[in-house]
C-alpha cells in the first residue's frame, strides 16, 4: 500500500515509577526492515514503553525523552493523531459491533459514502482469506479470524509503524505461529516499522530483529 | 446437610434444586410470592375490569367497566399528563445521568475534583425519600414558594404571583421531581455497569486508531453500557407512570395522573366505582405496556442511529456540539443537584419556622415548636414504620442470602436463569397490579392486617435488597470459600465465618436499600393497610391536604433523617472490624 519505508525513532528515554527508574536512558531507532523486539520480566516497564509510544502513559508513571517518526517528533502529540497502530494482548474487538462495523470503525473518514467504506472492509476481509464475515457477530469467529480481524482493523488505519503489546500471547502455538508470521509478513510488505514487546523468546526468534533486553534497572543490548 | 468435601457441585439431574435440601425451598418460596402475587394482581384486576365480579352479583363478562372508565370525566387527559410525565422524568434521567458520566468518565474527571463532588452528592440524593423530594419542591416552586421569595429581594414583588409551576396539567411539575429522584439512581447503576466492560482498554485502542477520547466514549462504551442498565431503566419507567404520591402532590389535580384517580375511585365509597377502578386499572396496565413499546420503539432508532454512526469513521465530533453539549449537561446536573439539595433544606427550614411572612427571604422567627406538637401524633405511625421495615428487610435479606447461597452451592446457571423473576414487580404496572391484589386480600379478609403489610412490602423490598446483594456476592472470590471448605469447615460455617464477614459492607448496605425502600413505599402500604395501619408515607401525603408547611416539614425531613441515619450506620457497620486492616478489595 505505501512504499515509502518508514522509522520509528526512539532517543533518552527514561522510564520511572513514582519516582523510580525502571530503565533507560534508552535509545534505540526501528527500521522498516527489522523487526524490534523489547524482553524483559514482568514489572520491567516493556508495556509501559508502549503505552508512553502511543501517549498514554498512566499517570503514576513519568517519562521523559522523545520519539519520532520518520524524523517528526510525535511525543506532545495526543494518542489520536501520533499515527501508531497497536495490537493487544486481547484482540478488543468491540463486542456491540458486527465484523464490518469493527473494520468501519478504523477506515478513515476521506472514504465518505457507506457503500465505498463497506467496500473496502469487504475487499480487506477478501485479501486476508476472510471472505463472507461482514455482518458476523465477533462473538461467534474462532481465535484465528478474531485475531485476524483485529489485525486488519489496526492496518485500515494506515498506521506509520505497527506496536505489539505481547499479542500473541494469547493464542494457541500452531495458530501462534501462523498468525506471528502474517503479522510479520504483512508489516514488511507495508514497510511499517515493528515493535514487540513479549516474554517469549520464540516470538523474539520469528521477528529476526534486534533485541532489547530490560530488566533490574539495568539495560543491555545486543 | 453437611456432606464433606466431596460434592462442590451435585451431580447433574434433571432439578438439580432438589439436591439442595432445605435451603432450596427460600427460593422457591420467595419466586412463588413474587410470581403468585403479580398474576393473582392481575387476574383479580382483569377479571372485574371485564364485568366479571360475583361479590357485586354480576358474573357475564362485558366491557361496562372499560366503557364506564373511558367516559369517566378527564380519564384521557389523566393518561395524558400521566404519560408525559413519566415517560419525560425517564429521557432526563436517563440522558443525564449518562451525560454525566459521558463528560466526567472519558476525561478521568469521576475520580477528581469537581467530578468526584458532584457524583458523591448525587449519589447522596439516592437515600432521600422521593417523598421529601416532592415536598420540598412543592415549597420551592409554589407561587408563595422560596424561589420567589429569594427573586423578591431583587424585584418588587410583594404579593404571590398568579402561576402554576406545580401541580401544571401536563404534569412538568412531577417529570422534574421524578427526574431528580432517578438520575441519581440512573447514575449508580450506570456508574457500576460501566465497571463491569472494562472501557480503559477499548478507549486506549480507540485513541490509538485515531479518535479522541470525547468521540470514542459514545460510539464504543455508551452502546454496550446501555445494554447493561436496559431492565433498571424500564423499571424506572414502570415507576414513573405508577407514582401515586409525588403524583398527589406535584402532578396535576382536575384531572389528577392515572394512578391518582384510580385511588380516588378506590377510596370511593360507592360500590360502581370500584367496577370504574378496575377499568382505569386495565387502561393504567395498556399504558405502561404502551409505553414499554414506545421505548423499545425508540431503543431500536437509536441502534439503528448509532450503528449508522459508528462506521462513519468521524474522529472527532464538532468542537462546538462539543462543548454545547458539555455546558448543557453539567448545567443541568448541577441544576438537578441544587433543586433536590434546596428541596431539602426547604424541608427543614420550614419544620423549623416559626413566622415566615411572604416576601422575606428567610423565617423571621425559629422555633421548635412544631416539632414538640407534632411529636405525639407521630409515635403511631412512626413505630409502625420502622417494625415494617426492619420485619420487610429482615425476610428479605434471609431470602436472598438464601437465593445467592443456593446458586453458590449448585453452580450459578440453575440458580441464575430464573432470576428475572425476581424482579417482576418492579416491572409490572405496580398501580394495576396492586390494585387486584388488594381485591384478592380484601376477599380473603387480609386487609389492613400486618401480614397484608409485609407480604405487600416485600414485594417490592426484596427485589432491592436482592439488587443490591447479588454482584457483590457474585464477584467474591469464590477460592476463599474452596479454601475453607479444605481446611474442614461445612458449608454453614462457611457461609458464617468466611462469606459472611467479607460480605459484610454489602450486606449492611442491602440491608439499608431494604430498610429505606420499605419506609418510603405509600402505594402497596396504602392498598394493604386500608387506612387501618398508617405509616409515616401514608400519613404525610394524608397532611398533604392541610397544607400545614411546617408540620410536612416535620414529616419530610424526619424521614429523610431516618434514611441518612440507616444508611450512615450501614456505612460504619461496613466497616472492617479491626483497626489497621483493610477490607478485602471488592470489585
Amino acid at each position: 500500500m505505501t512504499a515509502d519505508s518508514h522509522t520509528l525513532e526512539i532517543s533518552n528515554l527514561v522510564l520511572s515509577l513514582q519516582g523510580r527508574a525502571l530503565f533507560g536512558p534508552l535509545s534505540f531507532t526501528v527500521e522498516a526492515a527489522l523487526p524490534t523486539t523489547v524482553m524483559g520480566p514482568s514489572g520491567c516497564g516493556k508495556s509501559s514503553l508502549l503505552n508512553w509510544l502511543i501517549g498514554m502513559l498512566p499517570a503514576a508513571f513519568a517519562a521523559e525523552g522523545r520519539v519520532s517518526l520518520d524524523g517528526r517528533p510525535i511525543d506532545r502529540l495526543p494518542p489520536e493523531q501520533r499515527r501508531l497502530g497497536i495490537l493487544f494482548q486481547d484482540d478488543l474487538l468491540f463486542p456491540h459491533l458486527t465484523v464490518w462495523e469493527n473494520l468501519a470503525f478504523a477506515i478513515p473518514p476521506r472514504i465518505k459514502t457507506r457503500g465505498d467504506r463497506r467496500a473496502v472492509a469487504t475487499a480487506a476481509l477478501r485479501e486476508a482469506g476472510l471472505v463472507g464475515l461482514e455482518d458476523r457477530d465477533p462473538a461467534t469467529l474462532s481465535g484465528g479470524q478474531r485475531a485476524r480481524v483485529a489485525l486488519l482493523r489496526v492496518l485500515l488505519c494506515e498506521p506509520m509503524a505497527l506496536l505489539l503489546d505481547e499479542p500473541f500471547n494469547k493464542l494457541d502455538e500452531p495458530l501462534r505461529r501462523r498468525f506471528r508470521a502474517t503479522v510479520f509478513e504483512t508489516a514488511r510488505t507495508r514497510n511499517l516499522p515493528v515493535l514487540m514487546v513479549t516474554h517469549d523468546p520464540a516470538d523474539a526468534v520469528a521477528a529476526g530483529g534486534p533485541l532489547i533486553t530490560l530488566g533490574d534497572a539495568s539495560l543491555s543490548e545486543n | 446437610m453437611d456432606r464433606g468435601l466431596l460434592p462442590l457441585r451435585p451431580t447433574q439431574r434433571r432439578w438439580p434444586i432438589l439436591g439442595a435440601g432445605p435451603l432450596a425451598l427460600v427460593p422457591l418460596a420467595i419466586q412463588a410470592i413474587l410470581v403468585g402475587s403479580v398474576c393473582l394482581g392481575l387476574l383479580f384486576l382483569i377479571l372485574p375490569a371485564l364485568g366479571y365480579l360475583p361479590a357485586l352479583g354480576k358474573s357475564a363478562f362485558d366491557f361496562a367497566p372499560l366503557r364506564a372508565a373511558l367516559a369517566y370525566p378527564g380519564l384521557i387527559a389523566a393518561m395524558i399528563a400521566t404519560l408525559i410525565s413519566g415517560v419525560l422524568a425517564t429521557v432526563v434521567a436517563l440522558l443525564l445521568a449518562l451525560g454525566l458520566i459521558a463528560v466526567l468518565d472519558p476525561l478521568g474527571l469521576g475520580d477528581r475534583g469537581g467530578g468526584r463532588w458532584l457524583r458523591r452528592s448525587m449519589l447522596a440524593l439516592i437515600a432521600t425519600p422521593h417523598i421529601a423530594i416532592a415536598i420540598g419542591l412543592a415549597f420551592l416552586l409554589s407561587p408563595s414558594g422560596w424561589l420567589i421569595r429569594i427573586a423578591a429581594q431583587f424585584l418588587a414583588i410583594d404579593q404571590a404571583p398568579d402561576y402554576l409551576l406545580v401541580n401544571d396539567r401536563h404534569g412538568l411539575a412531577l417529570a422534574l421531581a421524578l427526574a431528580i429522584k432517578e438520575t441519581p439512581f440512573i447514575l449508580a447503576v450506570a456508574l457500576s455497569a460501566l465497571r463491569r466492560i472494562d472501557a480503559e482498554p477499548q478507549l486506549r485502542l480507540c485513541r490509538s486508531l485515531g479518535y479522541s477520547a470525547s468521540a470514542a466514549w459514545p460510539k464504543i462504551v455508551l452502546p454496550q453500557l446501555y445494554r447493561l442498565i436496559r431492565m433498571p431503566v424500564f423499571a424506572v419507567l414502570a415507576y414513573g407512570l405508577s407514582v401515586a404520591d409525588m403524583a398527589i402532590i406535584l402532578g396535576p389535580s382536575l384531572p389528577p395522573t392515572l394512578p391518582v384517580l384510580i385511588l380516588r375511585l378506590i377510596a370511593d365509597p360507592d360500590l360502581a366505582s370500584r367496577l370504574t377502578a378496575s377499568g382505569a386499572g386495565l387502561l393504567q396496565i395498556g399504558l405502561v405496556l404502551a409505553a414499554f413499546l414506545l421505548w423499545r420503539g425508540a431503543e431500536g432508532l437509536c441502534a439503528w442511529a448509532a450503528h449508522r454512526a459508528v462506521t462513519r469513521g468521524r474522529r472527532d465530533l464538532p468542537t462546538s456540539l462539543r462543548w454545547i453539549a458539555r455546558l448543557l449537561i453539567l448545567a443541568a446536573g448541577v441544576g438537578v443537584l441544587v433543586l433536590g439539595l434546596a428541596s431539602i433544606a426547604g424541608v427543614a427550614v420550614w419544620s423549623i419556622t416559626e413566622v415566615w411572612r411572604f416576601p422575606e427571604a428567610l423565617p423571621a422567627r425559629f422555633s421548635l415548636a412544631t416539632w414538640i406538637r407534632v411529636f405525639g401524633g407521630l409515635a403511631d405511625p412512626l413505630w409502625n414504620s420502622l417494625a415494617l421495615a426492619f420485619a420487610t428487610s429482615g425476610i428479605a435479606m434471609v431470602a436472598a442470602v438464601a437465593c445467592l447461597e443456593l446458586e453458590d452451592r449448585l453452580g450459578a446457571v440453575a440458580a441464575r436463569r430464573s432470576q428475572w423473576i425476581l424482579f417482576l414487580p418492579l416491572f409490572a404496572p405496580e398501580m394495576g397490579f396492586l390494585f387486584g391484589l388488594q381485591i384478592a386480600a380484601s376477599a380473603g379478609g387480609l386487609t389492613g392486617t400486618v401480614g397484608a403489610m409485609l407480604w405487600f412490602h416485600l414485594l417490592f423490598v426484596f427485589p432491592y435488597v436482592f439488587l443490591t446483594l447479588s454482584e457483590p456476592w457474585r464477584a467474591l472470590d469464590g477460592r476463599y470459600a474452596r479454601a475453607a471448605r479444605c481446611l474442614g469447615a461445612g458449608r454453614w460455617r462457611v457461609l458464617l465465618r468466611v462469606k459472611a464477614p467479607l460480605l459484610r459492607a454489602p450486606l449492611a448496605l442491602s440491608l439499608a436499600v431494604g430498610l429505606t425502600v420499605s419506609l418510603v413505599l405509600y402505594l402497596p402500604t396504602v392498598l394493604a393497610g386500608a387506612g387501618r395501619i398508617t405509616t409515616l408515607a401514608t400519613e404525610t401525603v394524608a397532611l398533604y391536604g392541610s397544607g400545614d408547611r411546617r408540620v410536612l416539614g416535620v414529616y419530610a425531613l424526619l424521614q429523610t433523617m431516618l434514611a441518612a441515619a440507616i444508611f450512615g450506620a450501614a456505612i460504619l457497620a461496613g466497616r472492617p472490624r479491626l483497626f489497621g486492616r483493610k477490607p478485602p478489595a471488592m470489585p
